[in-house]
């Protein structure tokens, strides 16, 4: 009875052992990659937003990533597109809440810091079909050109059909909340960026 | 093994059809709502669970005459977790797109009761062999179903069929259904599933 | 129930035969409002509903049932007046096979038919179901020789818009006091979603009760749901605890969150005249199949429906508050109704104190 317990024991370690050390090998072969791949859903999506900038496979994006792409601490957490040496224009990354689960994108500023060049996301799950289609190009597109208001919000969404002023876009017809919510994430966070960097250029 | 081993047609007639995992047993139908939206997605989970069923039969029926009766289920676990997170993994690196679509449930494979239920009931007692084909046949019983469920969500819910616009349904005369994109939409499509599949199945005695 | 008269085509339901006629003043409703699309609908419905119920009902032997008339009738009055053919036939699909037939046909269902069926297109087409209205009709003979008050080629392309109660909810439309200047006379029936505007009180309320508002086909007005209820009511056709206490217990939640100043709760009147609660609360919480059988049960469902009914449509994103309430009260009516049983099984002995149902 006793040698049968030992038995399991040892049966269900050496089990455990073997199986183990072959997950964690795949594992560490895999892990650049993966962690790789998760990198380049971001950047693609800051690369998106700035319309020069474009790729033809992953590899050439995160190459182009490197070389135009930087983090510059006067930035206030946007990345930085720089061309001939200057600054071409910042992608200021947005989150916060959507209809289901986090909405995470970035939003490409023009270095006049008004004009919107572009708008990308990389994690989003609303309802396919309808909130999802916040990364179809019908959606995404009239966002380039749009200028930030500085009072009031920023950006509006009004209902699609309506004329549009300044500084609105429209929104997805029977995707209000998503697109409610989407319009409360940017501004809050494309207003704190234009804050901090307006506090930047007053003490140079 | 016993006399009353089942011969290879039975074992595959009874995965596809006469004992299929989910109109029969009613088994794994958690990932049936959860995935089968769209028929790119459910084709991959489908075969990411083929794969898995099929290796952890084979693994299982190759260790059975050594592993102890007390601690075979969880041995049966850690073999199943061991194919899932090798799946798994290995999206993550080589389709991250696809990976991200599926999201957890590529991982809760490991809870799909179908794996667990075929080891227990077959791979445990039987030679490889046919634990392996029994394995196979069930997952492909399952993936047939959840295909079905697929076309008809993507087909109604976004009038694509593995994204290509299917005509008239992706026009303007037909109203998308929204509720077929939705979880809840899955469950309807089961249930006219398992009612056409149980009508159309003939009634005999089982033990 | 009382007895049935075996027919070879139809059960005749003398109860259901009370309902439809208690329907009839909402249905001209909604022709003078909204045009003669409402009841071609209506007899679309019905329709297709007792065909989808005789095809089941063949294969049981059995006639089918004068409820799907009610069902349909209902069904019909609560979509918006301009929707598609496909919404109502898919939505009868629903409620007489899935909510109906597959539990057994009448008798056997635990939700309401229409109600569910109203449910499931609500879910399936949100745009056609809650962003398409059209203006009720002007003047004294409003739509009676139209065929619909759509805007739009061929009666079927209705305005994007909101109802008054969707407006009041996000913000748009305010109440004000009812002596004070400057108001808009009517309700406008389209508001930009920038726009504020406010409009008296009295104007909000004679907008509910006579139903001159956008809405849903015959739902529109509080006063012609009422004539039909109170016949109900009086000839008690529809059971008086589950109508007093959906109405009472809903009218009080909502004046006391209105004392307290939770926003954006519209206060006890507006809440109950508004938005189709009457006829939720006279119509379908009542049917006699999907709600409780015991009368302390039905107090609580009524209390269970309101309770739910001010959380969804104050504090959710759905508009569809009392449908919702209503099923989920559906859903827990058979457990109450054995709570209840078991409670006054045991009522001989001294338990008092745990009465707290």
């Amino acid at each position: 009875m006793k040698g049968k317990a030992a038995y399991a024991v040892g049966y269900m370690f050496v089990v455990t052992a073997v199986f183990s050390t072959l997950v964690i090998g795949v594992a560490r072969v895999t892990r650049q990659r993966v962690e790789a791949n998760q990198r380049l859903a971001l950047e693609k999506a800051v690369l998106n937003v700035f319309g020069d900038l474009s790729y033809a496979n992953d590899a050439e994006a995160h190459r182009l990533f490197e070389e135009r792409i930087e983090q510059r601490p006067d930035a206030a957490g946007a990345w930085v597109y720089v061309k001939d040496g200057q600054v071409a224009g910042y992608a200021v990354p947005i989150a916060g809440k959507g209809f289901w689960a986090p909405i995470r994108g970035v939003v490409g500023i023009d270095r006049d810091l008004r004009t919107i060049t572009g708008i990308a996301f990389y994690e989003q799950s609303e309802t396919p079909g309808l909130g999802a289609r916040i990364t179809e190009p019908f959606f995404r597109d009239p966002f380039e050109g749009t200028v930030l208001q500085t009072d009031g919000p920023p950006i509006e969404m009004v209902p699609p059909g309506s004329s549009l002023s300044e500084g609105q876009v429209h929104a997805i017809s029977g995707a209000t909340q998503t697109c409610m919510r989407l319009e409360e994430l940017m501004n809050e966070d494309l207003r704190a960026w234009a804050e901090s960097m307006s506090e930047r250029e007053g003490q140079p | 093994m016993s006399p009353g081993a089942k011969s290879q047609r039975d074992i595959m007639l009874d995965g596809l059809w006469r004992d299929n995992p989910i109109f029969r047993q009613i088994l794994g139908i958690c990932s049936t709502l959860a995935v089968t939206n769209l028929v790119l997605n459910t084709f991959v989970m489908c075969a990411a669970l083929t794969l898995v069923t099929l290796m952890s039969c084979l693994t299982v029926s190759l260790l059975r005459n050594r592993t102890p009766r007390t601690i075979r289920m969880m041995v049966q676990t850690l073999i199943i977790a061991f194919y899932v997170i090798l799946v798994d993994v290995l999206l993550k690196a080589y389709w991250p797109d696809m990976s991200r679509s599926l999201g957890p449930y590529v991982g809760l494979i490991i809870t799909n009761c179908i794996i667990m239920g075929r080891c227990e009931a077959f791979a445990g007692s039987n030679p490889p062999i046919p634990s392996a084909l029994d394995g196979l046949f069930s997952g492909l019983g399952y993936s047939f179903i959840l295909l079905a469920i697929a076309t008809g969500r993507e087909v109604l819910g976004m009038g694509t069929f593995l994204g290509y616009a299917v005509p008239y349904f992706s026009g303007p005369y037909w109203d998308q259904w929204i509720i077929m994109v939705m979880p809840p939409g899955a469950f309807f499509m089961l249930a006219v599933i398992l009612w056409v599949c149980r009508s159309i199945r003939p009634k005999e005695k089982r033990a | 129930m009382s007895p049935q008269v075996k027919a070879k085509w139809l059960r005749k339901q003398p109860a259901m035969r009370k309902v439809l006629f208690a329907l009839l003043p909402c249905a001209a409703g909604g022709w003078y409002y909204f045009g003669l699309r409402v009841p071609a609908m209506i007899v679309f419905c019905c329709l297709w509903g007792y065909v989808l119920e005789w095809l089941f009902c063949r294969s049981r032997k059995e006639p089918v049932s004068e409820a799907v008339f009610v069902t349909g009738v209902l069904f019909a009055l609560v979509m918006p007046p301009g929707v598609g053919w496909h919404v109502p036939a898919i939505g009868m699909g629903f409620a007489v096979i899935f909510s109906k037939e597959v539990f057994g046909g009448f008798g056997r269902n635990f939700f309401n038919p229409a109600l569910a069926g109203r449910c499931f297109v609500y879910i399936c087409f949100p745009i056609a179901l809650t962003g398409t209205w059209q203006p009720a009709a002007e003047g004294p003979l409003g739509a009676l020789a139209q065929w619909s008050t759509a805007i739009g080629e061929e009666g079927t392309a209705a305005v994007t818009s909101a109802t008054p109660m969707a407006h009041l909810k996000a913000g748009r439309l305010r109440m004000g006091g009812p002596e004070s200047e400057g108001f808009e006379r009517e309700i406008p029936f389209q508001i930009g979603e920038k726009e504020r505007v406010a409009v008296s009180k009295g104007t909000v309320l004679k907008g509910l009760v006579l139903g001159r508002i956008s809405g849903t086909a015959g739902v529109t007005s509080a006063f012609l749901i009422t004539l039909g209820g109170v016949y109900l009511f009086w000839t008690k056709t529809a059971s008086r605890t589950i109508i007093l206490s959906v109405i009472l217990a809903y009218a009080v939640i909502n004046q006391v969150l209105f004392w307290f100043g939770v926003d954006p709760v519209p206060g006890a009147w507006p809440a109950v005249l508004g938005g189709g609660f009457l006829f939720g609360a006279f119509f379908m919480a009542t049917d006699p199949v999907s709600s409780p059988r015991t009368e302390p049960a039905k107090i609580v469902y009524g209390i269970l429906i309101a309770l739910s009914t001010t959380v969804i449509r104050n504090f959710s994103i759905f508009n569809g508050g009392l449908m919702f309430s209503i099923l989920l009260g559906n859903m827990f009516a058979p457990i109450l109704d054995v709570a209840v049983k078991s409670w006054q099984e045991r009522g001989s002995k001294p338990a008092a104190e745990e009465a707290t149902a």
